[in-house]
């Protein structure tokens, strides 16, 4: 009997840390760059080269803004992040629901 | 041969069981990234309650008005009505907007919110400047407190349920206040003021102690 076929990955969102910036952004929310570093509990270096990996990838926007006379960042998810993001849920699912 | 394929065939089983771990893992990482993030959003109770206040004020000084047949007066005040809502709510959506920007959380469902509020109030003013409503649906309490309706219903399916439920007594206040029509203004008022305000308090209390638990 033939095996069936591995599901293919998207290896650049498997990373977890860039699995949970894209996660945190699924719900469509603009989100600060120190909020981010919070919630994921990330060095401000490895946030801002996850970031920008997955900028150049067209998975997420970054947007510089003034607030307050500060300056911050703010990451939104893009269509082709959300497409993305629900193929691998998918993906993950029928793997972990696979006999 | 056969113990070759047996010894394959458990590697597989095992390889296969490995990433169902690894997948599942993925899965329930992203699950708690997911609930760290969306959070509820602030309910802005200081705007419902001051539209509460207003309408419940408000209504019945139309009413007053118009058995004492004071038409000049009563456009006024249906103006003045408007102008003090709108400011007092323009005042509260900016100082929102900037708390949330400071918070580092930008929510797309109150934006989806903002945009319902402003496209039906502009529908509301609209209607009041050409006087449209008059003969069409018996005045300006049912055509405002048929927007405001409207806008609970709508946060409510959006949003928290409590709204939704708001939204329905207004309905069902239009339609007491529509057969008797003699005390319309201080049914209309009195519903929609308790509608707005006491989903308000609602949906606060419940933000405030998810917030508590969230800490």
């Amino acid at each position: 009997m033939p095996k069936p076929e591995k599901p293919k990955f998207d290896e650049l969102i498997l990373s977890k840390t860039r699995l949970g910036i894209i996660s945190a952004l699924i719900g469509g929310d603009k989100l600060e760059f120190t909020f981010l570093r919070n919630t994921l509990d990330l060095s401000d270096g490895n946030l801002s080269v996850q970031i920008r990996k997955l900028e150049e990838a067209g998975y997420i926007k970054v947007e510089k803004v003034f607030v307050d006379r500060k300056p911050k960042t703010f990451c939104k998810i893009t269509s082709k992040g959300q497409k993305t993001i629900r193929d691998l849920i998918r993906k993950l699912e029928d793997l972990v629901n696979s006999d | 041969m056969e113990n070759e394929d047996l010894l394959e065939d458990s590697k597989a089983n095992q390889e296969s069981f490995g990433g169902q771990k690894i997948a599942a893992d993925d899965l329930k990482f992203m699950r708690s990234v997911i609930e760290k993030t969306c959070r509820k959003i602030d309910p802005g109770w200081p705007i419902l309650i001051t539209w509460g206040l207003i309408l419940m004020i408000g209504f019945p000084v139309l009413y007053f008005l118009k058995i004492r047949q004071l038409d000049n007066w009563l456009w006024r005040v249906q103006w003045l009505l408007v102008v003090i809502g709108f400011s007092i709510s323009i005042y509260f959506v900016t100082k929102a907007i900037k708390r949330e920007r400071k918070a580092g959380l930008i929510s797309k469902l109150s934006k989806q919110i903002y945009w319902i509020f402003i496209i039906l109030s502009a529908n509301g003013i609209i209607w009041t400047c050409l006087d449209l409503f008059r003969d069409h649906i018996g005045g300006f309490g049912f055509l405002w407190t048929a927007i405001c309706g409207i806008e609970l219903s709508m946060i409510g399916i959006l949003y928290s349920r409590e709204w939704l439920y708001g939204g329905i007594a207004i309905f069902a206040g239009i339609i007491a206040a529509y057969f008797t029509a003699q005390y319309a203004y201080v049914i209309l008022g009195i519903v929609t003021g308790l509608a707005c305000i006491v989903p308000a308090i609602i949906a606060q209390r419940n933000y405030s102690k998810q917030e508590q638990e969230n800490a």
